[in-house]
């Protein structure tokens, strides 16, 4: 019998991450997000916010994959379109980036940043971390927000989780 | 300007999970998924995962039950059974049976268990614990019993702020979940 875990070597633990919020700025939850904030607004179609993805994928992943993903996704969507990859250091660990936009019945325009980075396996055959954050505006906010949306993803900080020396596999 | 950190207590960190796995079977890595392990073989492997995903903090498992009941009738032959109830590692699942006729496969059957961990602050995330075992093709019935003796192993351990083993830095008074500063 062999007993796998999680956290372990194999099985790492997401890494930690802080995002430092502008003034109006809340905490919310999201499915399938770590952590995840938004900026209420009672009389708008649309709330832009910000959110972190961690996700377990196979140790030949690398990010140009999740990139074509994107470019997948905006083919599936009303007036769909992605821009040219960029790329960026954010504390410390290189990002690439896509802008999507589409157009959305009720917001209008949303406007969506990702920026991906992976944690390569720890121990041979073990999980990347695909470390994805999403920043996403629309409609009337969609201008100003695009540029602050941009600053909270830049602030983050993120540390790699470490297994213990004792934990294993 | 405000702060928010994973882990805290407003987005707590994953519980640490473990899987006993029978002679044979092999760790793999899903998408979406904290643990993954399967029996190689030819033809569809018996496998099991463990998801762990943020619910807002309403959230309750008979909502999770419902959406994989509601998935049954888009599959062919789909069939999701009612729910049943059981305790594993000291918490109390809710389950049900997903099956289906697989083109190639033949009948898939899944088992489906679901447990919620409780907000540790008001307005945090619930944790929404999903162990999924899925067997298929001529060997499906005795395969469904070592899936369920799989899953029955599971240890689960909530976290806690300040757990040492979840984070990579250990702070001196445990990550905090909004700091207002300058």
């Amino acid at each position: 019998m062999t007993t796998i875990s999680s956290p372990s070597e194999l099985f790492p633990a997401p890494p930690e991450v802080s995002l430092d919020l502008p003034q109006g700025w809340e905490p919310t939850t999201a499915p399938g997000a770590l952590l995840s904030a938004r900026k209420p607004g009672a009389d708008r179609d649309f709330m832009s916010n910000v959110l972190v993805r961690v996700e377990h994928r196979e140790d030949d992943f690398t990010v140009d994959r999740a990139v074509e993903e994107i470019r997948a996704t905006a083919a599936g969507r009303a007036q769909g379109e992605t821009a040219g990859v960029f790329r960026g250091e954010i504390d410390g660990c290189v990002f690439d980036g896509i802008d999507l936009s589409w157009v959305d019945d009720r917001a209008g325009t949303l406007l969506q940043v990702h920026l991906f980075h992976t944690l390569e396996p720890v121990v041979p055959g073990g999980a990347v971390n695909l470390l994805q954050l999403v920043g996403t505006c629309g409609g009337s906010a969609a201008a100003t927000d695009y540029p602050v949306i941009k600053t909270i993803l830049r602030s983050a900080r993120v540390v790699p989780w470490k297994a213990r020396s004792g934990v294993r596999a | 300007m405000t702060t928010v950190t994973y882990p805290s207590e407003r987005f707590p960190a994953l519980p640490a999970l473990s899987l006993d796995l029978p002679d044979g079977w092999e760790a793999t890595q899903a998408p979406g998924t904290v643990l993954a392990a399967r029996k190689p073989g030819p033809g569809f492997m018996t496998n099991v995962v463990v998801r762990v995903e943020h619910r807002e903090d309403d959230f309750d498992v008979s909502r999770a039950v419902a959406e994989i009941q509601g998935s049954a009738p888009g599959r062919p032959q789909g069939v999701a059974s009612p729910p049943f109830q059981g305790e594993i590692g000291g918490l109390t699942f809710v389950g049900l049976d997903l099956s289906w006729v697989d083109d190639q496969v033949g009948t898939i059957l899944q088992v489906h268990l679901f447990h919620a961990l409780e907000a540790l602050v008001p307005g945090g995330a619930v944790q929404m614990i999903q162990l999924i075992g899925s067997c298929g093709g001529p060997e499906a019935a005795t395969e469904y019993e070592v899936l369920q003796g799989v899953l029955r192993s599971a240890t689960i351990t909530p976290w806690q702020v300040g757990r040492v083993e979840q984070v990579g830095r250990v702070e001196q008074n445990g990550p905090v979940g909004t700091s207002h500063g300058a």
